[in-house]
């Protein structure tokens, strides 16, 4: 049981290329950190630092408290949990969970009794005396999840431990690992690439861009409220909708411009955002999730809606999502072309012709009728309506 | 199944067995069928080839002394009338013949460990520490594998009549390393450079140190690659005549292979039926060695060349 704390962190490789830049992060005891980003992101990198499997360039990382800059793995008592399991292969399940254990020279009797409960717990008892090659991927997951908890350590690294799995099996591991933790209360920093897995599993989930913290909030609030359009952009699944538009700000009404579609800003958005009154005039990114756009009509007390044509449909059963395009300017930041499998993208089916549309993605209630290639009105929410600068990126507020 | 047959055929016409009776009839499968025959005709005579001479060694072997004296080329026939095992008691009995076999066998033995051990180790370091110059290193180190053995008789030699070292079998132990060592080290680099970091680094994290990390992952993981090195080394020091009969002066410190050349020598006859005896006894720790690993070695001779 402890705490582990990020203090300025930063990795240069011995080619300069900084992996991790000036990282602050306290995952508190038995919290169940997520650090999401996409691949090369420096996620990995992090995690190996506090593992002791990297070296530290800068800055210091604590355990419990105490530094560990210095220390070897071995000194560190942190287990991990590999991407691809790194499961021994010479030896059976109960050897590669006891393996921690006869390190210690842990008496037999004690071995047996810590490698028996922990394959209680993960549903291995039948296969304690199998090599991990007749196991299958969800077993060896067990078995690789097994070896980190046998240990009572003070912390917990996962290395995306689930990406090995196929979709069915990763749903179902996600839920058990996260129960699993909350039930150890060991303080876990979780790595992966997968925006669903970090906001299903996190207590707080933080996003890192290039090596560069970019928010550390809890799941909901990263949703609700993205520090910057990286953040806006790769959080979400279909991604928010992010359209560059013209703020006009007319006798006290604020409205953003999106081609010849005008929406007015509500007065609790201008409240929310005080900031917003200084970019009267200015170009900013306007953003909308998916399920803030209703199909709809225009009614003279709301004009603002967007006009869009119908790219394609997919229906989930549940839901509907609609893809379609309207007259904007389409920003893409780079946190929305991230990678995993779940996440439904933006198609540019059509894209570059001589009017400037851009595609955008709703959630539509299934019993709306709705076809290929018609065209609709779509009814923001405009309560919900986020605001970036375009320059910086950030997230316009007070 | 109760569909009638006559259904069946209208259903499918039979898609499999057409084009296989077509196959067989083409000129095309005569000329594989003719190939065929071919290629275990060419099989055929080189494993004729390569082992007749073991065969000739062995039939030799059994002939007794008068016997081989009269049929001197092998007048006695492929077969001779009389197998005798009489020339196996003469080299154990009359020569001695298991004194060399011991001195044999602990030099190869000697050899053998010391080069798992050293080269592991060296091998380990190469393949994942951060060393500068690693693979100046390695190249360095295949070069001296590769040194011709005769370059290398002379200026030893001298060395060890400096030191005192010579007509005893210890120092040929040194001797075998120069060569075993380059080639155990390189090729258990290779091997394991191959294997995951990360099963070395979840042992790292479990708590064992970088030299449990290869006693207790990495080697065993190895086994293949290890037995490998171990029995080419073996093979190479069991095998070795050059250095001994360069260093070894004394009978009661020849290794078998130098002891072999007295045996047959008489005063007016050379008797291959002892040399062949013992030729055929010297073989048997090698064949079985290579039985027993002979899955290993092949997998340990592939891995290098194919990512597990």
């Amino acid at each position: 049981m402890a705490t582990i704390e990020l203090d300025h962190v930063t990795k240069v490789y011995p080619n300069k290329n900084q992996a991790v830049s000036d990282l602050s992060l306290d995952v508190a005891d038995g919290e169940f950190m997520v650090l999401v980003g996409p691949s090369g992101c420096g996620k990995t990198t992090a995690l190996r630092m506090v593992a002791g499997l990297e070296e530290i360039s800068g800055g210091t990382v604590r355990i419990g408290g105490r530094v560990v800059n210095d220390l070897s793995p071995k000194e560190r008592d942190v287990a991990m949990v590999f991407q691809n399991y790194a499961l021994y292969p010479h030896m059976t399940v109960a050897e590669n969970i006891g393996f921690s254990l006869k390190l210690r020279h842990l008496d037999k009797a004690e071995i047996n009794r810590r490698v028996q409960e922990a394959a209680q717990t993960l549903g291995l008892e039948g296969m304690l005396n199998v090599k991990p090659a007749s196991l299958s991927g969800g077993q060896r997951q067990r078995v690789a999840m097994g070896r980190a908890l046998v240990r009572e350590p003070a912390v917990f690294l996962m290395d995306e431990p689930l990406s090995n799995l196929d979709a069915k099996l990763r749903v179902q591991m996600r839920a058990e690992v996260s129960r699993l933790q909350r039930r150890l209360g060991v303080a876990t920093l979780y790595v992966t690439h997968d925006q669903i897995e970090a906001m299903t599993m996190g207590d707080r989930v933080a996003v890192l861009a290039h090596g560069v913290l970019q928010q550390c909030e809890a799941p909901q609030t990263l949703y609700d409220h993205p520090a910057n359009l990286f953040v806006a952009a790769f959080i979400g699944s279909p991604a928010m909708n992010i359209y560059q538009g013209g703020l006009e700000s007319d006798d006290g009404q604020v409205a953003v411009r999106l081609g010849d579609q005008r929406i007015v800003v509500p007065p609790s958005e201008l409240k929310e955002r005080p900031a917003l009154a200084q970019y009267g005039g200015r170009q900013v990114a306007v953003g909308i999730r998916p399920e803030h756009l209703a199909v709809g009509h225009e009614l003279p007390d709301n004009p603002s809606v967007l006009h869009a044509e119908i790219d394609l449909l997919e229906s989930l059963g549940a839901e509907v999502i609609v893809h379609f395009r309207i007259k904007a300017d389409h920003i893409r930041p780079e946190g929305a072309a991230a990678e995993g499998e779940d996440q439904t993208l933006p198609l540019a089916i059509g894209a570059g012709g001589s009017d400037k549309t851009a595609p955008g993605v709703a959630r539509v209630d299934p019993r709306v009728q709705l076809k290929v290639g018609q065209s609709v009105t779509l009814v923001p929410d405009t309560e919900h309506l986020q605001f970036f600068d375009l320059e910086t990126g950030a997230t316009i507020t007070s | 199944m109760a569909t009638s047959p006559a259904r069946t055929a209208l259903a499918a016409p039979a898609p499999s067995a057409v084009p296989a009776v077509h196959r067989w009839r083409s000129p095309r499968g005569r000329r594989h069928l003719g190939s065929q025959l071919l290629f275990y005709l060419a099989v055929a005579v080189v494993v004729l080839i390569a082992l007749f001479p073991f065969f000739w060694i062995l039939r030799t072997s059994l002939e007794s002394n008068s016997e081989f004296v009269q049929g001197v080329g092998g007048a006695n026939g492929l077969i001779p009338a009389h197998l005798t095992l009489s020339s196996y008691i003469d080299d154990f009995t009359q020569l001695h013949f298991l004194t060399p076999l011991i001195n044999s066998a602990i030099v190869a033995l000697a050899t053998t460990v010391v080069t798992v051990v050293v080269a592991s180790l060296a091998g380990y370091a190469l393949a994942r520490l951060p060393i500068r110059g690693g693979g100046v290193i390695l190249t360095f180190v295949l070069l001296a594998g590769f040194f011709p053995v005769l370059a290398m008789v002379g200026p030893l030699f001298l060395l060890y009549r400096d030191f005192g070292l010579l007509d005893n079998i210890y120092p040929l132990i040194l001797t075998y390393l120069v060569y075993t060592l380059p080639l155990a080290t390189w090729l258990l680099r290779n091997f394991f450079a191959q294997i995951p970091k990360e099963l070395e680094e979840a042992a790292l994290v479990d708590g064992a140190s970088r030299l449990q990390t290869l006693r207790k992952v990495v080697i065993p993981v190895s086994v293949p690659a290890v037995f490998t090195a171990g029995i080419l080394s073996f093979i190479l020091a069991w095998n070795d005549f050059a250095f001994a009969l360069s260093f070894l002066d004394s009978p009661s410190h020849f290794t078998a292979p130098l002891a072999i050349v007295i045996f047959g020598q008489s005063q007016f006859q050379t008797f291959y039926n002892r040399i062949d005896a013992a030729v055929v006894v010297i073989t048997i720790p090698i064949a079985i060695l290579v039985l027993i690993a002979q899955r290993r070695i092949v997998s340990g001779l592939t891995a290098g060349s194919l990512k597990g």
